[in-house]
């Protein structure tokens, strides 16, 4: 079997490809992948500067999906839900 | 591990308000939960009139129910589990998405030799993007492209990401496994990396 491996010191077979990396980036962030695997992942990106950039591009993404909705609810809404509250109550003290 | 306990110390201590009738308690609660959960419905219907309904169904659900209400779950999660019920079942919306493939999802990503190296190696923009992060034009691309992902893409990746929940209080609210959740949170991000990267480097 032939096979091309871009660096030499790759040629282990355990070594994580950018593939491999690039698809367990979400299992990285959320803690979720295992301690061999972590390793792999973790030694992979000490090596490979693109997916270091690219695993800086998902947090990234992530930190801008975060900031997309100013989180202030609007007055009416407020006022809509706090009739419904008096509404209730009212309904559930008479009934 | 601290704000944690004590977002569980203050909601039981919204329970126990809210079933004395204490008013301040709703309001506190509408205050912190009313935006995401209108967030949440409109991931399963089209306008945001009806999502707003939908949410105020829900509350209307918190109100009926507080009394029965056990405490092994969240609060949250059973109040956004209701906004996921509701909005299924109101069901007013089939929103046509745009078919991502995934073949088309590995291309934008990735660009990998068959042998699973970067052909095309990702241009470095992450620092750019950080020190514009609230810059209006991202903020619009991301809320865009997170409206056009597929329903269950969407409300994982507003769940997590936009509100800031933990898995495990997702794959509650939307009844998935945890391997369920990772994928789908997979792929709207990646979807969400890909807009960016276009938005950053035209």
């Amino acid at each position: 079997m032939k096979v091309r491996w871009p660096w030499t010191r790759r040629a282990d077979g355990h070594d994580m490809t950018c593939r491999e990396a690039v698809a367990l980036v979400t299992a990285y962030l959320d803690g979720a992948l295992g301690s061999s695997e972590l390793d792999r992942f973790e030694r992979h990106l000490e090596e490979c500067p693109h997916c270091h950039e690219h695993l800086k591009q998902v947090r990234a993404t992530i930190l801008v999906a975060g900031q997309v909705h100013p989180d202030d609810l609007e007055p009416r809404a407020r006022e809509d839900l706090m009739d419904l509250y008096r509404r209730w109550h009212g309904e559930d003290e008479s009934g | 591990m601290t704000r944690r306990s004590t977002e569980v110390d203050t909601e039981v201590d919204l329970v126990a308000r809210l079933r004395d009738g204490d008013e301040s308690a709703f309001a506190e609660l509408v205050e912190r939960y009313h935006p995401a959960m209108v967030r949440l419905a409109l991931t399963r219907v089209r306008s945001r009139a009806v999502a707003e309904e939908v949410a105020q169904d829900a509350w209307l659900g918190l109100l009926r129910g507080i009394d029965r209400f056990e405490e092994r779950s969240s609060l949250r999660s059973w109040l956004f589990r209701i906004v996921v019920n509701r909005a299924i079942s109101t069901g007013v919306r089939e929103r046509t998405h745009l078919p991502v493939r995934d073949d088309e999802l590995e291309h934008r990503d990735g660009r990998f030799s068959q042998d699973g190296w970067w052909v095309t190696p990702p241009a470095h923009w992450a620092d750019e993007v950080l020190d514009r992060m609230t810059a209006p034009a991202l903020a619009a691309r991301v809320r865009q492209v997170i409206g056009e992902l597929p329903h269950q893409q969407q409300a994982v990746v507003t769940l997590r990401d936009v509100d800031g929940l933990t898995s495990a209080e997702v794959c509650e609210i939307l009844d998935i496994t945890e391997g369920n959740q990772r994928v789908l949170l997979h792929r709207a991000r990646t979807r969400i990396r890909a807009a960016l990267e276009q938005e950053v480097r035209p």
